[in-house]
C-alpha cells in the first residue's frame, strides 16, 4: 500500500461504524431489505429498526421500481451496500464494469457503509455466483491486499470483507482464518464485516473454539456485525440464512456486542424471509442484549437459558 | 503433493463445480482439500457443486417463470440442468443469466406439444428487460396538442418502448402463469399475437396490437418519417382503415412512448 493510503484508510478505520442518523447510544440494529417487504415498506410505516441493508447488485443495474424503493427507504434511514460479485479474490483481477456500476450506486445512495466478501466467486467466463472458499496462504493475502486497495482507491472510501460459511478448506496454510482476516485489514485499511453465523457455521465445520476466532479480532477492525440462521445437515452445518438466529451465535454476539457497542448489527434473513415484523422481533432481540450491556436500565441478567428462549 | 497456486486452486474449483453429475474431480484438488464436518472432500465439493446448480436454476426461475409453469418442475429443472451446463454464466450479475435461454429453448424444442416455449421465453426476457430500465421523459398529449402530427414529422421512442411478436398467444399464456396447470390446454395459444410493450411511470404495460398496427410502429420506430411508415404499411396492408391508422397516432400520443419529434424540412 502506498504511504498516502495507508494514511487514509488508517484514519478511516479508526472511526468504523455507523455514521449519519445513527446514535451511539443506542443499538444500531438493521435488517436486510427484500424485495418480499418492499409492499409493506412502501407506505413508510414506522419500523423499529435503525438501518437497511440492500444488496448492490439488485439495485446497480436496475434503474427500475427496485431502485426507487432503495431510494425511498434512503429517505428514511441510513443505508449499507453490500455486495456478492466483488470476487476480491479472483486471481483473474477486478472487474472494471462492476467497479464502475458499483461507484454509481455509491454516489446515489450515499451509504454509510460498503462491503462485500472475503472470497472469490468463480471464473470470469464461468461465474459459479457462490461465496467460494480461498486458501489462508501468503499469496491470496498480497493479492486480496492489492485488490482492496484499487478497490477503496476507485470508490474514494473504506470496504469492509465478510468472513464467509465454508465447507471445506485448503490445509496448506500460512494462516488461520481470523489471523488472516485481521491481516488482510491491517495491510489494506479495510473493516471487517464480522458475520457471527458464518463464524460459528466454520467453527463447528473445521473443528475449532469460536471464541477463539472471536478474540483474535480487535473491535476497531470490525465495521459491522452480521447475524443470521444456519440449517443443519447432519454432516455439515450450512449457511442458510433461512432461520432465526441459534442461541450458540446470540452468545458470541452477547461477548462481542459487550466490548463494541457502537457497532452496527445486521440480522440477515434470504430464505424462507418472514413478515417484516417478525424480522422487527428477531431486530428487537438483539436490542435486548446490547441493553443488558448498554443500556441505562437491566431488567433481567442475560443468560443461556435466556437465549434458548430468545432464538 | 506440491501446493497448489492460487490460481490452480480456482481454475481446479471451477471444473469441479461446473462438472456432471457423477464425474470424477482432478485428484490434485481432492488431495489439496480438508473437507468440513463429517464430510468427505467429494461430498464437499458436491456441495458447491449443487449449490451452483440450484442458485442458477432459481435465478433463471425468476426471469422464466412462466416458461418453467408450462414445462412443470421436473421438466424444467432437467432443462435449466442441461442449459446452465453447457452455457456458462458470464455476467457478475446473476440476473443476467439466461438471454440465451430462449435460443436454447429454440434448438433443443423440449416438447413437441408445447411450441411456444422458446417465443414464451423471449417474451420473459423482454418483460425483465423493461422492468429495469430507467423511465424516460415523455412527451405528454399536450405537447402533441401544440405540434399536430403531419408526414413530415419523425419521431424517438424512448428506450423502454418495445414490439413483440408471435406465432403464439404466448401473453395469454404468460398471464395464466401461477395458476393451476389445467388452464393452460383450455386457452388457444395458437393464435398470433402482435405486442406492444412499454413503460410508463414505472409500470410495464403490454397492448396488444393489430398485425397492421405493429407494422406501422415498427416503421415509425426504424425511423421512418409519417409519411414514409404510412407508405410502407399500406404496400402491406393496402385495406388499412382510416381508423386503425388514428388508433395508432392515439396511442403514440397517450402512452408516453415518444420522447422526441423532428421535422423534415424541404432540401
Ligand atoms: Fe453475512
Amino acid at each position: 500500500m502506498t504511504p498516502r493510503l495507508e494514511r487514509t484508510w488508517q484514519k478511516k478505520a479508526h472511526r468504523l461504524g455507523p455514521t449519519d442518523g445513527m446514535n451511539k447510544r443506542q443499538p444500531n440494529i438493521g435488517v436486510g431489505l427484500r424485495p418480499t417487504h418492499y409492499p409493506y415498506l412502501e407506505p413508510r410505516p414506522q419500523t423499529s429498526v435503525s438501518w437497511f441493508e440492500a444488496v448492490s447488485e439488485n439495485y446497480m443495474d436496475s434503474k427500475g421500481r427496485p431502485l426507487d424503493m432503495l431510494e425511498l427507504i434512503r429517505k428514511d434511514y441510513p443505508v449499507a451496500l453490500h455486495g456478492v460479485s466483488l470476487s476480491i479474490a479472483s486471481t483473474e483481477g477486478l472487474r472494471q464494469e462492476y467497479l464502475h456500476n458499483l461507484r454509481n450506486l455509491v454516489e446515489r445512495i450515499d451509504p454509510f457503509i460498503v462491503s462485500d466478501h472475503l472470497c472469490w466467486t468463480g471464473l470470469q467466463q464461468q461465474n459459479l455466483h457462490d461465496l467460494l472458499p480461498i486458501p489462508f496462504t501468503d499469496e491470496a493475502l498480497n493479492l486480496i491486499v492489492d485488490h482492496v486497495e484499487q478497490v477503496q482507491t476507485y470508490l474514494g472510501r473504506q470496504i469492509l470483507l465478510e468472513n464467509v460459511s465454508t465447507y471445506l478448506r485448503v490445509p496448506e496454510a500460512d494462516w488461520a482464518e481470523w489471523d488472516f482476516l485481521k491481516e488482510v485489514a491491517k495491510r489494506s485499511g479495510c473493516g471487517l464485516l464480522l458475520d457471527l453465523n458464518n463464524l460459528y457455521v466454520n467453527a463447528k465445520n473445521h473443528q475449532f473454539d469460536p471464541s477463539v476466532f472471536l478474540e483474535a479480532i480487535p473491535t476497531d477492525l470490525i465495521g459491522q456485525i452480521h447475524l443470521a440462521g444456519y440449517t443443519d445437515m447432519g454432516t455439515h452445518l450450512f449457511d442458510t440464512h433461512s432461520k432465526p438466529v441459534y442461541p450458540e451465535v446470540w452468545e458470541l454476539f452477547s461477548s462481542l456486542i459487550a466490548r463494541a457497542p457502537e457497532l452496527p448489527v445486521l440480522i440477515e434473513w434470504d430464505e424462507d424471509i418472514p413478515e417484516f415484523p417478525l424480522l422487527e422481533a428477531e431486530a428487537l432481540k438483539a436490542g435486548h442484549i446490547w441493553n443488558y450491556h448498554h443500556g441505562q436500565t437491566h431488567t433481567q441478567p442475560i443468560s443461556a437459558p435466556v437465549f434458548s428462549g430468545l432464538s | 503433493m506440491a501446493k497448489l497456486t492460487l490460481n490452480q486452486f480456482q481454475h481446479l474449483f471451477s471444473q469441479a463445480s461446473l462438472r456432471p453429475e457423477h464425474t470424477g474431480v482432478d485428484p490434485m484438488l481432492l488431495n489439496g482439500i480438508m473437507p468440513g464436518g463429517t464430510l468427505t472432500s467429494d461430498t464437499a465439493l458436491e456441495v458447491y457443486r449443487t449449490g451452483h446448480i440450484v442458485r442458477l436454476t432459481e435465478a433463471l426461475g425468476e426471469t422464466f417463470e412462466a416458461v418453467w409453469w408450462v414445462a412443470g418442475d421436473e421438466h424444467y429443472f432437467e432443462l435449466a440442468q442441461e442449459f446452465l451446463l453447457t452455457h456458462s454464466s458470464t455476467s457478475y450479475n446473476l440476473s443476467d443469466f439466461g438471454k440465451r435461454f430462449p435460443d436454447f429453448l429454440d434448438k433443443r424444442q423440449p416438447f413437441a406439444d408445447l411450441p411456444f416455449l422458446a417465443d414464451l421465453a423471449r417474451f420473459e426476457w423482454l418483460f425483465k428487460e423493461v422492468f429495469h430500465l430507467p423511465p424516460h421523459v415523455s412527451l405528454t398529449p399536450d405537447h402533441f396538442h401544440q405540434q399536430p402530427l403531419s408526414g413530415n414529422l419523425r419521431l424517438t421512442f424512448g428506450p423502454s418502448f418495445r414490439l413483440f411478436r408471435s406465432p403464439y398467444a404466448v401473453y395469454e399464456v404468460w398471464k395464466l402463469r401461477g395458476t393451476s396447470q389445467d388452464s393452460l390446454p383450455a386457452k388457444n395459444w395458437g393464435n398470433p399475437q402482435w405486442l406492444l410493450c412499454y413503460k410508463h411511470q414505472q409500470q410495464v404495460f403490454i397492448k396488444h396490437l393489430s398485425e397492421p398496427e405493429y407494422w406501422l410502429l415498427d416503421h415509425l420506430s426504424s425511423g421512418a418519417s409519417i409519411e414514409e411508415a404510412l407508405e410502407r404499411t399500406l404496400e402491406d396492408f393496402p385495406d388499412i382503415t382510416a381508423t386503425t391508422v388514428s388508433d395508432v397516432f392515439a396511442l403514440i400520443k397517450h402512452t408516453g412512448i415518444i420522447t422526441h419529434l423532428k421535422m423534415d424540412f424541404p432540401t
